[in-house]
């Protein structure tokens, strides 16, 4: 075994008993490890029907492949567990130095069952594992808490921590998993099923070795790469300024100009995902207002306060996870930041300035550091969050909503007091906040029925910040992925950059001067270049590997040949592209085993232009997401009417030892 | 016993990628901002001369083979 460590940790909570599994290489090879370890653990040992906030869900912490080999932009963890958000297969994907943590620790991934009688943190190091009280921790946000724990353990090696926050000991099902001061696992509800175990932290200071089959050839392959990360620089007078500018040119013609990944690189190093909260607006890839608005909702006198030079001029220093060689993120002082209640803050992503500025019409930057701090103390989903206060504030506009209802609120667009003000309530679970504390979808189910089409989700899942409408083939992954509602699975401009064709024979290539409209029809072409992105996304997740790094293209960014040096095998792209695609399939028939109906997961009717916008650069845009999931599924060898996979699909990938129920309809 | 070797870190080698940070089994190793760059990365500097007991994990880590022990 290289690469990896070839065996898991599998906590019982209910009974305080670690049992160490062997896992045979065959299943490395089949799933990689990461979400394909994860998948597999999860499909042989979690009960079919399992309440998601019960003792019998299963909840993982999962390291990558190649996190640990020298490899570099593989530093990525993932809780997994069964998602009560969705009630399907869940996932939160998170950087930091969590990761490495793990497989030092001695296994590729640590798992729970059952629940504890009081709380309680997994402390594990060189000696083994053990459970640790925990009552005095809980109620402690995020960054407390891990504070708290380096003063209660002692350890010769510094500290890796993942935890809960309020939100998930009150089980939100928004809550997510933190860890390095605020980096959060947020997607999927993990935080909700941490919480209802009783389990505030997992604390890792191991200090094993990880090997690889050729460190040298791993080496060559990390040189090379940074070599041409180090040379890609935007020119040292560029300013922010030139960022609306940019988006705004992208979208001046239908054409397709594929822009070399390194680009993205550059932009990254230079704002991180920062440069999006004023191209996105320009380009139309920032949603406004509930989605239902454009830039003329939010002109420039309001988002140019997005500025990202803005933000960096609080930033004191790069923050890069594990292995990253790019640095897109960073710490910021906010000490002159409302009276001083916070310190510092993690730079807030692109995603988190989208949610709670354009989305809610509110251009206050200091508002959105200090709710990027509560919420990464809270341990809460800032893209769930603030969706589902979009969703209030258009029902409010309504009249649907009334003062009474909002405790007192005016949740008029762009009040920051109240949105400030609903954070925290939400993370409390008090108030008003308590109703929407669940997401988007909870939170119409108690409004009414009637509210339904003003709650934008996938399945229960909240959109990431990037419209559909611009992309469609976003919105194919919004609506087809297992885990729906993300904006990191794949897009027709992430296809552009990534290159694949350059490595994968049946990857599509695209030409320059390629007729872009095409992608808002159910053709071949939209199918396999979903099928790619949905395939080659799971390889990157079983790997650790950097949604960014993969921006960066497979021609730099050379995944399958670190895969190859680090295990030793001598897979191709294809094959790995297979191995995706098992990967991607397994997640699927999780679902159906769990009763879910894969159309069910269409993401609002909103995001695929039904109606179409009235103004800004995505007026008139829209698509038939029905025919777009058809293709999807048919290009996965899943049923083009049903989603599920086929019986011949499932006999062609083969699934180990896996004991795959019979899910097909014919 | 004659001292240890100790991790010397070429910056100009260096991709701040703190992989010797994390694999150092006594954290040695921290990450600090050098101001040796435009982006304000943050380095890493060996934080405790005296722990560092000269294992050379550090040195065998790096990537980039920027890590000397003398």
């Amino acid at each position: 075994m290289k690469g990896y460590c070839g065996k898991i940790l599998m906590v019982d909570l209910t009974s305080s008993a670690f049992d160490e599994i062997a896992i045979p290489d065959d299943i490395y090879e089949h799933f990689l490890s990461g979400v394909g370890l994860g998948a597999y653990i999860l499909y042989k040992y979690l009960p079919k029907g399992t309440d998601p906030l019960s003792p019998d869900n299963v909840l993982g912490f999962v390291s990558g492949l190649l996190t640990g080999t020298g490899s570099f932009m593989t530093g990525r963890w993932l809780a997994v567990c069964k998602s009560p958000l969705t009630g399907g297969f869940g996932d939160a994907n998170c950087g930091g130095t969590f990761s490495p943590a793990i497989k030092q620790c001695g296994y590729d991934a640590i798992f729970f069952k059952g629940k504890a009688a009081k709380p309680v943190f997994l402390f594990i190091d060189n000696k083994g594992p053990r459970l640790i009280d925990a009552l005095s921790l809980w109620g402690q946000d995020t960054v407390e808490t891990e504070a708290s724990i380096r003063s209660i353990v002692t350890s010769k090696k510094r500290l890796a921590i993942a935890t809960i926050g309020p939100a998930g000991e009150h089980q939100s099902l928004i809550a997510g998993i933190s860890n390095d001061g605020g980096r959060m696992a947020a997607r999927s509800g993990v935080g909700a099923v941490m919480g209802s175990k009783n389990l505030k932290a997992v604390v890792l200071g191991g200090s094993k070795l990880i090997r690889t089959q050729d460190p040298d050839e791993i080496k060559e392959i990390s040189q090379a790469y940074a070599k041409k990360v180090k040379s890609s620089n935007l020119p040292a007078i560029t300013t922010g300024a030139i960022l609306p500018i940019l988006g705004k040119s992208m979208v001046a013609t239908d054409k397709a100009i594929p822009i070399d990944g390194m680009m993205s690189t550059a932009i990254m190093k230079k704002w991180g995902t920062g440069f999006g909260n004023t191209m996105g607006m320009t380009m139309g890839d920032a949603p406004v207002k509930n989605w239902k608005g454009s830039i003329a909702d939010f002109p420039y006198r309001k988002y140019h306060h997005m500025n990202p030079d803005l933000i960096q001029k609080h930033e004191t220093q790069k923050y890069h996870c594990y292995s990253c060689i790019i640095g897109c993120g960073g710490v910021c002082d906010i000490k002159g930041v409302s009276k001083g209640r916070f310190s510092h803050t993690h730079k807030p992503e692109y995603e988190t300035v989208a949610a709670f500025g354009s989305l809610l019409l509110n251009k206050d930057r200091d508002a959105i550091f200090l709710i990027n701090e509560l919420l990464n103390r809270g341990g809460m989903d800032s893209i769930s969050a603030g969706n589902t206060i979009a969703f209030a504030m258009e029902c409010y506009e309504k009249g649907w909503l009334s003062d009474e209802a909002t405790g007192g609120l005016d949740l008029s667009w762009g009040n920051t007091a109240a949105i400030v003000t609903l954070v925290e309530q939400m993370i409390a679970a008090e108030g008003f906040g308590a109703v929407l504390q669940n997401g988007v979808k909870k939170a119409s189910e108690i409004l009414g029925l009637a509210s339904a089409p003003l709650a934008m989700h996938a399945g229960g899942q909240e959109p990431g910040m990037h419209d559909p409408r611009l992309d469609p083939i976003l919105g194919i992954h919004f609506s087809c992925d297992p885990t729906p509602g993300r904006h990191t699975i794949g897009a027709g401009s992430y296809y552009n950059y990534m290159r694949l064709w350059e490595s994968v024979s049946w990857a599509p290539k695209v030409k320059l001067g390629e007729d872009k409209t095409e992608e808002y029809e159910a053709n071949s072409n939209v199918g396999l270049k979903s099928m790619a992105n949905a395939c080659i996304k799971q390889v990157l997740d079983g790997s650790g590997g950097c949604f960014f790094a993969m921006l960066s293209g497979f021609n730099h960014f050379k995944l399958f040949d670190y895969l190859n040096a680090a295990t030793g095998w001598n897979k191709t792209p294809n094959e790995y592209m297979t191995i995706g695609l098992r990967m991607q399939t397994l997640r699927q028939c999780f679902n159906v085993r769990e009763g879910i109906n894969p159309r069910d997961f269409k993401i609002n009717k909103r995001l695929s232009g039904q109606p179409p916008l009235t103004e800004g650069p995505l007026k008139g845009k829209s698509f038939k997401m029905d025919e777009m999931m058809g293709i999807h599924y048919q290009f996965m060898g899943w049923d083009q009417k049903t989603g599920i996979p086929t019986r011949a699909a499932l006999e062609n990938l083969g699934f180990c030892d896996l004991e795959m129920e019979d899910i097909s309809h014919g | 016993m004659a001292n240890p070797k100790k991790p010397v870190i070429d910056y100009e080698i260096c991709m701040a990628c703190g992989i010797c940070a994390a694999d150092c089994p006594l954290s040695c190793l921290a990450l600090r901002k050098k101001n040796i760059d435009s982006y304000q990365n943050a380095y890493p500097v060996l934080d405790d001369y005296y722990l560092c007991n000269g294992c050379t994990r550090c040195e065998k880590a790096c990537p980039m083979q920027a890590i000397r022990m003398v």
